[in-house]
């Protein structure tokens, strides 16, 4: 959506959201039209609308609630904090255009790699843009048995060429969290390097 | 470059002419080597926005004189695949097809790649 567009609906949202918050007001009697509404015909025209029976009501408060989450939902949508592009690592700009990839992909690529290696039982990253350089925070799972250190170095090493290499820039750290996985299902201990 | 012959009359109907470029930017997408498939995301996803019809997965602006898209995609890659090698094609084909329908000049191409498959993972 463009930027116009997305102002457009902001706008239109919180109109509909304020109008909404108004009709219940005025149909539960906290608001009288007259004293929101500038012309004397408007206010009694509105006032001839509200429903007056109790099941009437309760049905245009409860539409209106409906009407009202959706807006939120619509609302949080276009304001949530993180945009699109922000969810995104740019992988190369250049006159000709950007490319970048998810967050979500490129992290998976990293796990998937991170899950090839010898006694790696289980992985999950989360990649962020340092700017000049990537940071990956690697969390595996080791198998019982193996030596810690050397498989979470190999973690740190294949993940940062592998990740270096898809992106065409430069890893500057893989912090890899470990968990040593045991075959009685106890909590595993952890080990940071 | 010479718009085709049948390409919609941008300034008279700058909307159509959105729309018919974002068409065919889809549909070069979808030709493109190592595309799954677009990134069709009714919520917040990236759409063309016509009168009474829209275009998901991509965005045509127009900056300076010039036409610029945004294609979002998933692509299917061999694994450890250099993505901005795996991204050319696609740009050159969505180039070359909207190249074809606007006589303005295309400027930038981005592509996002929302998500990826791998080959070894099969479809």
């Amino acid at each position: 959506m463009n930027t116009l567009n997305r102002i457009l609906v902001i706008i239109g949202d919180l109109i509909v959201l304020a109008a909404l918050v108004s009709f219940v007001l005025l149909i539960v009697g906290v608001l009288v039209p007259e004293t929101i509404l500038p012309s004397p015909q408007l206010a009694a025209s509105v006032r001839d609308r509200i429903p007056v029976t109790s099941p009437a009501r309760v049905a245009a408060v409860a539409a209106s609630a409906a009407v009202f989450f959706l807006g939120l939902v619509l609302l949080y949508y276009e304001l949530r904090p993180g945009t699109a592009a922000e969810r995104h690592v740019m992988v190369s700009d250049d006159a000709d255009g950007r490319v970048t990839v998810s967050m979500e992909g490129l992290s998976e690529l990293a796990s998937r790699e991170a899950r090839t290696l010898p006694g790696v039982r289980a992985a999950s990253s989360r990649i962020t843009d340092g700017g000049r350089a990537l940071h990956v925070a690697e969390r595996v799972t080791v198998a019982p048995g193996a030596n810690v250190p050397d498989v979470t170095r190999a973690v740190q090493a294949h993940v940062k060429e592998v990740v270096e290499h898809t992106m065409g820039r430069p890893v500057s750290e893989v912090r890899v969290h470990a968990d040593v996985a045991r075959p009685d299902q106890e909590r595993p201990r952890r080990q940071l390097r | 470059m010479n718009a085709a012959p049948d390409a919609p009359d941008e300034a008279a109907d700058p909307l159509r002419a959105d729309i018919a470029i974002a068409r065919a930017a889809v549909s070069a997408t979808r030709a493109a080597p190592g595309v799954e498939r677009l990134a069709t995301s009714v919520l917040g996803g990236a759409a063309t926005y016509g009168r009474g019809e829209v275009v998901r997965g991509v965005t045509v602006r127009h900056e300076r004189g010039a036409v610029h898209l945004e294609v979002h995609v998933t692509m299917r890659i061999a694994d450890a695949h250099d993505l901005r090698a795996a991204a050319e094609p696609v740009r050159a084909s969505v180039r070359h097809a909207v190249e074809q329908l606007t006589a303005r000049p295309v400027g930038r191409v981005d592509i996002a790649i929302d998500d990826v498959v791998f080959e070894s993972e099969g479809a």
